[in-house]
């Protein structure tokens, strides 16, 4: 797993509100979570 | 999911952008999210299960991501990596108190709190 301190990963995906880069949030603090599947209840 | 929905104003008032993320496609989100409703966050579809992979959560028998959350400071550092079992959901509160001791910039003893003083 990453570990703190490393480097965020540069991605470029799809998402829900269209494409969305590491770039893109230059300058703010991300909170990224992972979840296993849609349509899970926890 | 909607529990970081709901508590997004939260976030915002660490200037910080959530972003949820699983290997599942886009047209999957979109239905799951006729379901449950609006997300105002985006859902990333790591369909490729490139991004999962790279965070290192990514369970490659399965298929599926481990409940990985992070914590990425404006110069793209990590500053909070935490991983949970399939079975047990996160404690948003312990996330946004972390995000409050991590913008705070100080030392944050043991049980911090906002409000609480720092050393």
């Amino acid at each position: 797993m990453i570990k703190v301190g490393m480097k965020a990963p540069d991605f470029t995906v799809e998402s829900t509100l269209g494409k969305v880069s590491m770039s893109d949030y230059r300058d703010k603090w991300i909170v990224l979570f992972f979840y296993p599947l849609d349509f899970t209840p926890i | 999911m909607p529990e970081f929905n709901r508590r997004l104003d939260d976030f915002e008032k660490f200037g910080a952008k959530v972003i949820g993320a699983n290997p599942d496609s886009l047209y999957t989100h979109k239905a799951w999210l006729e379901k449950i409703g609006q997300i105002d966050y985006p859902l990333i579809a790591d369909y490729t299960k490139a991004l999962s992979r790279s965070f290192g959560i990514l369970d490659e028998e399965s298929g599926v991501a481990y409940r990985g959350t992070f914590i990425i400071d404006p110069n793209q550092r990590i500053r909070y990596a935490s991983e949970n079992d399939l079975l047990v959901g996160r404690n948003i509160n312990e996330i946004l108190r972390v995000l409050a001791a991590l913008t705070k910039g100080k030392p944050c003893p043991v049980n911090w709190e906002a409000g609480k003083s720092t050393l």
